[in-house]
């Protein structure tokens, strides 16, 4: 137990607050019962209205390359493992990237509209941060491969374009309405105000390395554009020490709309066969025009060339490689002022949200209402600019209150993992949950001792991909439920009046006959 | 039975959330435990290779010949050839004298005894005029034919002296003498009838004075002369006169037009020191092409000739006289076009113009050359000639060595000051060290455009100069010409690597350089092939270094 306790402390202290803001979890796209599965179906419609305050959130993680417990290999006689290189470089590949995502919604409702109980309609304001960084798989590989093993380095060349920076970090106001349409289908959009809080974006990049194979001599081409909103104070801020001072303007920097933008998503569904359902839905449509504390570097793409040490000039003094380096960086910096080559400014810019489109389906494989619902679907997700997604369920309704759904998916690439999502209703309160990537059950504590200082790590062993989402919701219209009373079973060979197992039911609410319209009749 | 079902749903909720828990509890838990130590044992080869360029420097033969401070000019060809000039001046000179004006003439009006006795029998206050002429000419030296002269600086007088006893008003013009706007000089005297004699006089430099001579042989003028008398009733002697006197004093002529005469020369001699090459050596070196050039300025307009009589190179073994064609066909000078001009004439002696050949003398280091002549005016023999007091004949010249032929054993000694123990150690940072690296390779990469061939020895060496480890030998051909004197560059690769245990030797000894000990020949030197060297052909050396690890990690 104190481990399971512990494990459950560390758990909760490295995911806690991501599970508390939780909504990358595919699994959560087929429990309709639960309101939180509207961000990857806007057409569809819960089995209830609902309200929430602050109680619905999620989040993501991407660790594609940093796995050091997976690099290491005990063999159980030896105090101390093997550090296994080619396990580290295999985790190098063309995606080495870190990336968080977390969103939380501070206030959300729904409610059915009419009493056909035809259309629905939601109100949301969210929070949301992606940030995501990648490094080059060249960078990664170089003090392994050097610059000069020309046999594995490309031609010399190392390819710095994989290197990627991005924070996102925005507000959306959103209203969002479903509607059923021609019995079958259904149809749904939901429209954001959006207002744009941080931003930084590496939104080109062409840098690599050359070096010449006969030569050695090193050739640095590239160039790219940074832009930055709401960044820049932040780093002033750092600089300068009065780091108190920004976080006491919190609220007025968080509060303020310069950075406004509009978004929607859109999306619907059609029942083909009774058991037969495809859902399609885009999401994250929209821009954000970026005002304030805005900041755009350009460089435009140049090379350099570095020869070491230039001895033609007699009169240069040699001062060293790296004050050579340095004089040749100063001078390299200077001629790019003087080609006009770096540029910058603090015009407005405007940048698109990441579009995803979603295409599904799901098959009825057994259904007996009020007892168990059984159904197998597939998700599969693109996101612009990452490589595609996808999720296979098989999903449970239990006696039309609990849905539990388990999936296997693999997420932009990441390697596939197994993935859980419970929605339970507690009354008039509905509590849900999903975990996608079953590896982040999987740590690893690594202790690294240095001449007796010992310092401790715990990390998962080998966690690629990991959402989650949490949410508590009050179920608007719940009526606490009553004892029904069993049909009586009625004894074969009797005298009596067959019964059919059901119950009979005096029907008043019959339509008036429809008078005879033949002629001769009355 | 309803009650039932309900406990039963409820019962269900409790086991899936017990269900799920239990799952959460037994999927998550720490596997794995790893303590990371010295003992840390590393599976897998970890062999880095980095390679960094070090010094790069590209030299053309125009950069070199800069910097080996000739005491000589570098001149380049359209063609880009290169040729070393030793300029010198050889002598400066006017061979048409213009001597100061110093002639006077007298002029005289004497009554007759009838023409006193007339003039006696008058009554006073009566009016007469006279008039009369006065041809004034003198020769200048070494002119066969004057138009006009220039006059500089100097005096005019005209005095005059009347024995009549009357008053006298005398006006004299002559057209031959003009003022800087073309007016003809006038003078008006006017003497009492006691007064005697007066003088007046005119400073010829003010008024820039020229005079226009008749086109003859002599320069003359011609005053005419006015003179109006008033009687005063006195008797007349006879044989009383006017009399009128005219007199240049001292001056200057700047100048004369018209034609000189032929016969005039003038002689020559001057003697040209030629550079000091201390480092020069005559064995090394074989230039085939030098030759000498004598460049004249003649502002005379008067063409010029020079004969030459006699060039001596002055050899530390003693003079040798040039002969040759070179020396004979030595060209006219022409004239200047104008007043202010200057003409000019190249004569170039080839080296194979002279007998011996300036190849020959070039080898044996001449301290200087002298040449005597004679320097011919009137070469030409036409008209409209011209001398001013500023004009000058101006011969200068040159050695000019084209840098093609051939060399060898030229010996050449550079040094490259590069901290290779500071820069390596700094390279290798913590927690790695030297062990962790397997060798160092120094590459030397040559692109050799100057047609000669490097043969060289590379030494690395600490801050006391003393030699560390010897490098590599450098081979490196020099480029060759091809069709259209186009000359292919010769690449060169050479690798130096240094194991473990050397590169270790060499840190530990504070290596702070590398000299080159070049041995420099032309291509084909050996078989006496000539080669022409260019300005913009270029040599480039590049040095790298790459260093191959095995890293051993110890944590």
């Amino acid at each position: 137990m104190k481990r399971i306790a512990l494990f459950i402390a560390l758990g909760l202290a490295l995911t806690g607050p991501h599970l508390l803001n939780a909504q990358w979890a595919q699994s959560s796209a087929w429990m309709d019962a639960s309101p939180q599965h509207l961000k990857w179906r806007v057409a569809s419609q819960p089995d209830f209205g609902f309200v929430s305050l602050g109680s619905n959130g999620s989040a993501m993680g991407v660790n594609s390359f940093f796995h050091p417990a997976s690099w290491l290999r005990s063999d159980g006689l030896t105090a101390s493992p093997t550090l296994m290189l080619e396990a580290m470089q295999s985790d190098f590949g063309a995606d080495n990237s870190l990336g968080l995502g977390m969103e939380v919604e501070w206030f959300s409702a729904g409610k059915f509209i009419g009493s056909d109980r035809k259309a629905f309609v939601h109100l949301s304001i969210a929070e949301r941060i992606d940030a995501r960084v990648a490094l080059p798989e060249d960078v990664l590989t170089l003090p392994f491969t050097g610059n000069a093993a020309f046999d594995q380095v490309d031609g010399g060349r190392l390819d710095f374009t994989g290197f990627d920076a991005n924070v996102l970090h925005r507000r959306e106001w959103a209203v969002g309405l479903q509607r059923k349409v021609l019995n079958r289908g259904s149809v749904g959009a939901r429209f954001k105000l959006l207002q744009g809080l941080h931003h930084l974006a590496l939104t080109e990049n062409s840098w690599s390395l050359t070096t010449d194979p006969v030569d050695w001599t090193w050739s640095i081409q590239g160039g790219g554009i940074v832009q930055s909103s709401g960044i820049q104070s932040i780093a002033a801020a750092a600089q300068s020490g009065q780091m108190d001072s920004l976080v006491g303007n919190l609220a007025e920097r968080m509060g303020g709309m310069h950075n406004t933008g509009w978004g929607w998503d859109a999306g619907a569904e059609w029942q083909i066969t009774d058991r037969f359902l495809v859902i399609s839905q885009f999401a994250c449509g929209g821009s954000i025009t970026w005002t304030n504390d805005v900041a755009t570097v350009q460089v435009t793409p140049y090379e350099w060339r570095f020869e070491g040490y230039d001895a033609s000039n007699a009169l240069n003094q040699w001062d060293g490689l790296a004050d050579t380096l340095s004089a040749w960086a100063e001078n390299q910096w200077t001629q790019l002022g003087q080609l006009n080559a770096l540029d910058s400014t603090d015009a407005p810019y405007r940048t698109s949200l990441p579009n995803r489109l979603n295409l599904g389906v799901e098959w009825e494989l057994f259904k007996r209402p009020k007892r168990l619902e059984f159904s197998a679907a597939a998700l599969v997700e693109q996101v612009s600019g990452m490589p595609l997604s996808w999720r296979m369920s098989l999903n449970q309704r239990w006696f039309n209150r609990v849905e539990t759904s388990v999936s296997v998916g693999q997420k932009f690439k990441q390697s596939a993992s197994a993935g859980l999502s419970v929605g339970l209703p507690l009354g008039p309160v509905h509590v849900f949950a999903a975990v996608d990537g079953h590896q982040i059950g999987d740590w690893s504590r690594i202790v690294v001792d240095v001449q007796g200082q010992q310092s401790e790590w715990l990390l998962p062993t080998r966690a690629p991909y990991v959402a989650a989402q949490l949410g508590v919701t009050w179920r608007l219209g719940w009526r606490k439920p009553q004892p029904v009373s069993e049909p009586v079973e009625l004894a074969p060979n009797t005298t009596r009046q067959p019964g059919f197992g059901t119950a009979m039911v005096h029907r008043k609410d019959l339509p008036e006959p429809i008078p005879c319209a033949l002629p001769g009749k009355d | 039975m309803a009650s039932l079902q309900f406990h039963r749903r409820k019962g269900f909720q409790t086991g899936a959330l017990a269900f799920a828990v239990w799952m959460i509890c037994a999927t998550g838990c720490i596997r794995q435990e790893y303590t990371v130590s010295d003992a840390l044992t590393v599976e897998g080869a970890w062999d880095p290779v980095f390679a960094l360029p070090l010094v790069h420097g590209s030299w053309t033969f125009g950069d070199v010949l800069e910097a080996m401070e000739i005491p000589g000019e570098v001149a380049i060809s359209t063609q880009g050839g290169v040729t070393v000039t030793f300029p010198f001046e050889a002598f400066e000179m006017r061979p048409v004298e213009m001597p100061a004006l110093d002639e006077g003439v007298v002029s005289a009006y004497l009554l007759s005894t009838e023409e006193a006795q007339l003039l006696s029998e008058l009554p006073a206050g009566q009016n007469l005029d006279l008039a009369w002429t006065t041809n004034w000419q003198w020769t200048l030296p070494n002119m066969t034919q004057v138009d006009s002269m220039w006059l500089g600086a100097g005096l005019l007088s005209i005095e005059i002296e009347s024995g009549l006893p009357m008053a006298v008003q005398i006006t004299g013009t002559c057209e031959g003498f003009i003022d800087a706007n073309g007016n003809p000089l006038t003078c008006e005297v006017v003497l009492d009838p006691n007064a005697g004699s007066s003088t007046a006089v005119w400073s010829t430099s003010t008024d820039s004075a020229r005079l226009l001579g008749g086109g003859g042989a002599e320069m003359g003028l011609e005053w005419n002369w006015s003179v109006a008398l008033v009687t005063t009733g006195a008797p007349v002697p006879s044989g009383a006169g006017i009399s009128i006197e005219l007199t240049w004093s001292e001056v200057v002529v700047n100048g004369v037009f018209g034609q000189f005469d032929g016969a005039i020369s003038h002689p020559v001699s001057a003697s040209v020191e030629l550079p000091d090459l201390p480092s020069w050596d005559p064995a090394m070196f074989q230039l085939t092409q030098p030759r000498l050039q004598f460049a004249w300025s003649n502002s005379f307009g008067v063409a010029l000739g020079f004969e030459i009589d006699q060039l001596v190179a002055h050899l530390h073994d003693g003079p040798v006289e040039l002969s040759g064609p070179a020396l004979e066909n030595f060209p006219g000078l022409p004239a200047a076009y104008a007043v202010g001009d200057t003409a000019y004439a190249v004569h170039v002696m080839e080296n194979s113009g002279t007998v011996p050949p300036l190849s020959s003398l070039l080898t044996s280091t001449p301290d200087s050359l002298s040449v005597s002549g004679t320097l011919l005016v009137n070469a030409g023999g036409v008209n409209q000639q011209f001398a001013t007091h500023s004009d000058v004949v101006k011969c200068t010249g040159q050695l000019e060595v084209p840098l093609t032929g051939w060399a060898q054993g030229v010996e050449w000694r550079d040094t490259v000051v590069t901290f290779i123990s500071q820069e390596l150690q700094a390279g290798i940072a913590s927690p790695f060290d030297w062990t962790d690296v397997a060798s160092v390779t120094f590459r030397f990469v040559v692109e050799n455009e100057w047609p000669v061939g490097l043969d060289g020895k590379v030494w690395f060496i600490n801050a006391a100069g003393d030699s560390l480890v010897a490098g590599p030998q450098l081979i490196i051909p020099g480029a060759t010409e091809s069709v259209g004197s186009e000359s292919t560059t010769m690449n060169h690769i050479v690798d130096f690597t240094l194991e473990q245990e050397l590169a270790l030797d060499l840190l530990g000894q504070e290596c702070t350089g590398v000299v080159f000990d070049w041995t420099l020949a032309t291509s084909g030197a050996s078989a006496g092939t000539e080669v022409t060297c260019r300005a913009e052909d270029r040599l480039t050396v590049k040095m790298a270094a790459r260093v191959n690890c095995e890293i051993e990690l110890n944590p």
